[in-house]
């Protein structure tokens, strides 16, 4: 039988409005299923937060995987506003020294078991410093501080603030969207018996989605996370479409730029910095620091060397962290600077012998801004010497890279949303002197604090480095924070977009289909 | 001192336990050191509040201010890089201004004179308020706090999303659907209305609508009363057809001209919301969608971000005065059209639904 063509093209304009209609829908619409193929730098991980080490490079990666497999008590929306997680509600007393949390009902571990009290107890209370003691009631905990708790939640909303539990063979039990899978059994166990060390695991890491999560089963199916992959191979198995997240660097951040990969910068979550390796002794020392801070010029650094990918930092919190980061002069003093450095002793350190400052011989982007650090020195007139941090242990048997420079070039990752504990991490790393009752919480106090640490000079901030990614085009509700979250369990995979090279766990999972 | 035996007794019968009025004595003189202690203590150290509104913080900003050494003629500088908005910036000016004026620090305009920095900055958590007071050739900086969470909802970011409606067509008989198609830069605006029996396509002049073409529906495509529903749906790709898409049947038309109506039968289901987008307010879409619980009371227009479940909190919502029927295309992607039947009054109504950024 043959249509008539008015009828036929009727039909066909019908069907096109409906596919256009439908496609439209499913662009929109979220899909379940399909598998996030990651590459990460980080050769090895820890999923065990109590022994993550504040400011280390490797705790950023720690951190985006155990928020995969663990909940926190609250979190942080990018308006600002507390929401709650593991706990529904919380209340403080007028000091804010005594802190109640109420804990949501009927939560389970990826076992099955309940979440009660006494586990948010036990994997809280050695996190937390002495003087904050934490209690369970019958229908949550109480957090009791000896000092007014006024940054608690922010504490609890970063770091390393995750609600787990160990099961019987010691491995880690969470509550969040995903499970750790082919490596769940040993991880706990190879921490267990090395437990100060960052133990190097299979490189390759496969979570799936726990369909017990309280907050809903997440749109992925599973997430399969390759570790110790180098920026530049990251970049190329993006541009390939091998992968559908993948951490880049600076450097090659650029390049990106210039593909037609989809790029993802974070607020500046990494500082550099000169850290000496002892305080101030004499009058000549003070003199040569502040020379040197003086001669540094931050925003050239930050705009040319690193070609505005980096910010210029005065100080130890960046601007995005602390509100008053501004106020500190990033400017640089060349006159004054050789001024200070005339009136050095001919004989001191930096004058006749160089101030020889240690590095990571691996990272590029600190010999990067170490030479530029020896070009700004020389300007004012002092020698300064890079010395590379592995060079030096070959040298000397390992531990000769301290002796042998007066300072060092160290990089250190921002991993709370609290000024205060960072600064307080900072100070417990650098051996700083802490006041009585911790590094202050108000702000003015704690501005005071950390004026007065930066004219010490045992450390000069330079600049601070965001974090970078790679993102494949079928990474769809890409909403991480930007403070370096990646909020991996609303991300869902337009599996439409698989274009030849996706990946067939992917493209074999039931798009569409929700459970 | 040992009390009358009457009192004794009475102690004995109470119904409280009989008490040792030494321990009594010592008990109370216990508390009320213990009271006195604690209150000594209390006014000692120093309890660390937050403000709780901007305004409030600004205010403590500039007590602090006034209490450092400072000059007594001041150039204030006042800068906001936060997401509230100027308005909201301008009247937190307004009130540092006030208090440092009480305070007889005399702020100048466009004469020579040491500058007062107060900027106004946002971290995760915080609303964070910094003033440079300027004092002998050095400044002193004095910061003030406010939890990003006690800032009202009217200084948030304005990629808040809202409803708005406009009333747009009334009339007594039914109307199953409404679209309005996009019209051209200097052409007369059209409304498209889909009864029972026809679809009419109407122009506006001097702000008011006019019939300007009719078409009756083919006779196979007329449906029980009771039951009639439909929707008109416009194509992107050609905007002079219409589509009509009714139980069981799919109809087409150019609606600018009196070609009649081609129908024929299709399985395709009457979607019942539209996908909404607002560029100005972010790049989400949204699904608007009706409340449906009730044809005999008024309803509600719920928009929802299209990755959240049917079930979701919406994000925005609009109330109007009756069942809506259906939810059809509105002018650009931003609007739709939305059939209501006003309960009120018995009319069927035509809405213009569109988003707008609460801000």
């Amino acid at each position: 039988m043959r249509w008539p063509a008015q009828i036929r093209s009727a039909f066909c304009c019908g069907v096109a409005i409906v596919f256009f209609v439908g496609s439209a829908l499913c662009a929109a619409r979220p899909q379940y299923g399909g598998v996030l193929r990651v590459e990460l730098r980080a050769s090895s991980v820890m999923l065990n937060p109590r022994r993550w080490k504040p400011g280390s490079p490797e705790y950023a990666t720690n951190q985006r995987l155990a928020e995969l497999i663990f909940d926190r008590l609250v979190s942080l929306d990018n308006y600002g506003r507390f929401q709650p997680q593991l706990a529904t509600e919380w209340s403080h007393d007028t000091s804010l020294k005594r802190w109640q949390f109420t804990l949501r009902q009927g939560v389970k571990f990826s076992d099955g078991t309940l979440l009660v009290p006494g586990d948010v107890v036990a994997a809280l209370q050695p996190l937390h410093a002495n003087g904050v003691q934490i209690s369970a009631t019958a229908t949550g905990v109480v957090i009791q501080s000896a000092t007014p708790a006024n940054d608690l939640l922010e504490q609890l909303a970063s770091g390393s603030y995750f609600v787990y539990r160990s099961d019987q063979q010691e491995d880690l039990l969470g509550t969040g969207p995903f499970i750790l899978e082919n490596t769940a059994a040993n991880m706990g166990r190879a921490e267990k018996s090395a437990p100060d060390a960052a133990v190097p695991q299979t490189q390759h890491l496969k979570f799936r989605f726990n369909e017990l999560c309280w907050s809903g089963r997440p749109f992925l199916a599973g997430i399969e996370v390759t570790l110790g992959v180098p920026p530049m191979r990251a970049l190329l198995d993006s541009q390939l479409g091998k992968v559908d997240l993948a951490e880049i660097s600076q450097d090659t951040a650029r390049r990106a730029l210039q593909s037609n990969v989809k790029l993802w910068v974070s607020s500046p979550l990494t500082l550099y910095a000169l850290k000496f390796a002892a305080p101030a002794k004499s009058a000549n020392d003070r003199t040569l620091r502040e020379a040197l801070s003086l001669s540094l010029d931050r925003n050239a650094m930050a705009r040319v060397l690193l070609q505005k990918q980096a910010e210029a930092a005065p100080s130890f919190l960046p601007q995005w962290l602390s509100g008053y980061a501004f106020v500190f002069d990033a400017g640089s003093h060349l006159e004054r600077a050789k001024e200070l450095r005339a009136s050095l002793p001919t004989s001191s350190v930096g004058a006749a012998q160089p101030l020889r400052v240690s590095l990571d011989a691996n990272s590029d982007l600190s010999k990067l801004i170490a030479e530029r650090v020896v070009v700004n020195a020389r300007a004012a007139g002092l020698t300064v010497q890079m010395v590379s941090r592995s060079g030096a242990r070959a040298a000397s048997d390992g531990t000769a890279a301290k002796v042998e420079s007066e300072a060092q070039l160290v990089s250190w990752r921002y991993s709370s949303l609290s000024p205060r504990e960072v600064l307080e991490n900072f100070a417990v790393t650098s051996h700083w002197e802490i006041p009585q009752g911790g590094v202050p919480a108000d702000a003015d106090a704690r501005y005071a604090w950390e004026k007065h640490m930066i004219e010490e000079r045992n450390l000069l901030p330079l600049v601070v480095v965001p974090d970078f990614a790679a993102l494949d085009s079928r990474v769809r509700n890409w909403s991480p924070s930007a403070w370096g979250e990646w909020h991996l369990a609303d991300v869902w995979l337009d599996q439409a977009d698989a274009g030849p090279s996706a990946h067939d766990a992917g493209a074999k999972t039931s798009a569409g289909a929700r459970p | 001192m040992v009390r009358p035996a009457i009192l004794r007794r009475d102690v004995l019968n109470s119904r409280f336990s009989p008490v040792n009025e030494q321990t009594a004595w010592r008990t109370s003189t216990l508390a009320l050191i213990t009271i006195f202690i604690i209150s000594l203590l209390a006014a000692c150290v120093p309890i660390v509040a937050q403000p709780q509104t901007l305004e409030d913080g600004v205010e403590r900003l500039a007590r602090k201010a006034v209490a450092l050494p400072h000059e007594r003629r001041l150039l204030l500088v006042w800068t906001n890089h936060t997401a509230l908005s100027e308005q909201r910036a301008e009247n937190l000016r307004v009130v540092f201004v006030s208090r440092l004026e009480a305070s007889q620090v005399r702020l100048v305009q466009g004469e020579s004179a040491p500058a007062l920095h107060v900027s106004i900055e946002e971290t995760p958590s915080q609303i964070v308020f910094t003033a440079s007071v300027p004092a002998e050739g050095n400044s002193n900086v004095v910061i003030e706090e406010v939890a990003r969470a006690f800032v009202g909802s009217e200084a948030r970011a304005s990629n808040v999303i809202r409803l708005e409606k406009a009333l747009l067509w009334q009339q007594e008989t039914k109307i199953l659907g409404a679209a309005l198609p996009a019209s051209s830069a200097n052409g007369e605006k059209k409304m498209i209305l889909l009864t029972e029996d026809a679809l009419a396509v109407y122009g506006e002049a001097q702000g008011s609508w006019t019939v300007r073409i009719t078409k009756r529906l083919p006779p196979g495509a007329s449906q029980p009363q009771r039951f009639a529903r439909g929707q008109l749906l416009l194509a992107d790709e050609n905007i002079s057809q219409v589509g009509v898409l009714l139980p069981g049947r799919y109809c087409e038309t150019k609606w600018a001209d009196d070609s009649p109506i081609a129908c024929s039968a299709t399985n395709t289901e009457i979607h019942p919301g539209r996908l909404l987008a607002a560029p100005a307010c972010g790049a989400q879409t949204w699904w608007l969608r009706s409340d449906g619980a009730d044809w005999t009371s008024e309803d509600r227009l719920l928009l929802r971000n299209s990755g959240a479940a049917s079930n979701a909190a919406p994000a925005a919502e609009l109330t109007v005065p009756g069942p809506v029927f259906s939810i059809g295309a509105g002018a650009d992607v931003g609007s739709a059209t939305a059939v209501v039947r006003n309960v009120s009054t018995g009319n069927y109504e035509v809405y213009l639904v569109a988003l707008a950024c609460a801000n």
